[in-house]
């Protein structure tokens, strides 16, 4: 049987981690290294490791930090974060990146989809789409580093990306992150409904439940930040991971269903 | 004494690769030429990328001091692009790999609930012929592809299930092969690069 993959996802502001709710209201969780340390010991599926500070503040890319962060991991960590050419991408593979997340850069220029694609592989470039609602509830593309809720529907974008060679689709919900409140499985549905590659699905997954309701829509990849390393009510630092024996009942009793 | 060469064609990551080796404790080095290839008691081929790159990055060079180790015993073993350069051919480009396996490889066929590429854990069936994955209890791995070999194949020697039968690993002789990459798959894919050293013997 083959599980979606249970996906922590840590957020880099300069050489701390942080989480954030809404993408702000931000609070320090610790060191990168250790805590993929920790994760690797708990042998999680796969890491995400984006840098929220690089494109939006025009910052360098931490080569060093991030080689340390792929030296503490057995599994597959993908890292996103001012990547904004297929040299970049290739230097990053080279430390032990296993896949580029691109976000902003690829909002800029999505020919940079297609550069990054063809160096180094569509099954190593993922696209993430940042998706707020509107006071309609409608859902847009938005971009974190202008701030802006674009008028781009997430599904054309989506299919974009992936014509142009993405092999990973990751939709991250602006206004379920921090909140443990479940993933936007409508706006998950429709993507999963029109793409044929993987789908992860990353904001307000708080449970097993959250993920297996992700799965039957579709998702390969379940991610979340705030649910690994809070301890609920008052978000106090605690790094955690289901085991694997409980994420595999969790599903098969979802498959019965 | 053991040391593993590392072939580096420049197809992709071969840091983890290299870090888990050292993590267990197994001296090894990068092969960057064909003439640096003698030597080693073991042989590693990792890659990750397109087929028609790697066939075209295979050099007479390469192929020649290759066949040469490989003819006098040194253990070979594929990952992933890797293990479908052992073989004959694949759809997804052009060229001819190593042909130590008579094996072709075919795209995942769609299908409604999976997706493509083959992205994720995967658990394996596994003969109890296996060397690799001798001992290795409930085994699974981290596997990202979008071509196939049947696992049907008489050289597969452990099978994953994605719609359809793949050969997850193929082992004949001193030759193996693994569709999966190991050095993703934490323990399990530690306990497989240690069973390639120490049940392959030169």
């Amino acid at each position: 049987m083959t599980l979606p993959r249970v996906i922590p996802c840590l957020l880099l502001r300069g050489e701390g981690l942080y989480k954030s709710r809404n993408f702000k209201d931000w609070k320090y969780v610790g060191d990168p290294r250790n805590a993929i340390r920790i994760f690797n010991q708990k042998e999680v599926d796969e890491l995400i490791l984006l840098d929220v500070e690089a494109s939006r503040q025009d910052k360098p890319i931490q080569w060093k930090l991030i080689e340390e962060c792929a030296g503490e991991c057995f599994m597959p960590l993908a890292y996103g974060g001012a990547v904004d050419s297929p040299e970049t991408a290739r230097r990053l593979v080279s430390l032990g990146i296993e896949k580029i997340v691109l976000n902003s850069t690829a909002l800029k220029r999505p020919e940079l989809i297609k550069e990054i694609s063809e160096q180094i592989g569509t099954c190593s470039t993922a696209v993430c789409i940042d998706v707020k609602r509107n006071w309609l509830g409608k859902a847009y593309v938005y971009n974190h580093r202008s701030r802006r809720q674009l008028s781009l529907n997430p599904l054309e974008w989506a299919s974009k990306a992936v014509e142009l060679g993405a092999g990973e689709i990751i939709i991250q919900s602006v206004d379920r992150d921090g909140c443990f409140n479940g993933y936007d499985l409508d706006t998950l549905e429709k993507i999963t409904s029109s793409v044929s590659v993987p789908v992860t699905i990353l904001g307000g997954g708080a449970s097993l439940n959250h993920c297996t309701d992700a799965w039957q829509r579709g998702a390969s990849g379940v991610a979340a930040g705030s649910w690994f390393v809070f301890q609920q009510p008052h978000r106090a630092v605690l790094i955690t991971y289901p085991e694997y024996k409980k994420i595999r009942f969790a599903f098969e009793q979802t498959q019965c269903q | 004494m053991c040391k593993v060469g590392v072939i580096a064609l420049g197809l992709g990551n071969i840091a983890s690769v290299i870090r888990m080796l050292y993590w267990l404790e197994i001296p090894c080095a990068v092969v960057e030429s064909p003439e640096n290839i003698s030597n080693f008691s073991h042989l590693l081929l990792p890659g990750v990328g397109h087929f028609t790159d790697g066939t075209s990055r295979l050099t007479d060079s390469w192929r020649s001091k290759i066949y040469r180790c490989v003819h006098t015993g040194t253990p070979l073993l594929g990952i992933c692009l890797g293990m479908q350069l052992l073989c004959t051919s694949s759809e997804e480009g052009a060229g001819e790999g190593l042909n130590y396996f008579s094996i072709s490889f075919q795209r995942i066929p769609k299908h409604p609930n999976l997706r493509v590429p083959h992205m994720g854990w995967n658990e394996i069936m596994s003969s109890p012929d296996s060397l690799l994955l001798q001992g290795i209890d409930s085994p699974r791995f981290y596997f990202v592809h979008s071509y196939y070999a049947s696992g049907n194949d008489s050289a597969c020697t452990g099978i994953a299930n994605y719609g359809v039968s793949i050969a997850a690993v193929l082992e004949r002789d001193n030759i193996c092969g693994v569709q999966f990459h190991p050095e993703k798959s934490h323990r399990f894919g530690m306990q497989l690069l240690r069973n390639f050293v120490t049940q392959y013997n030169p």
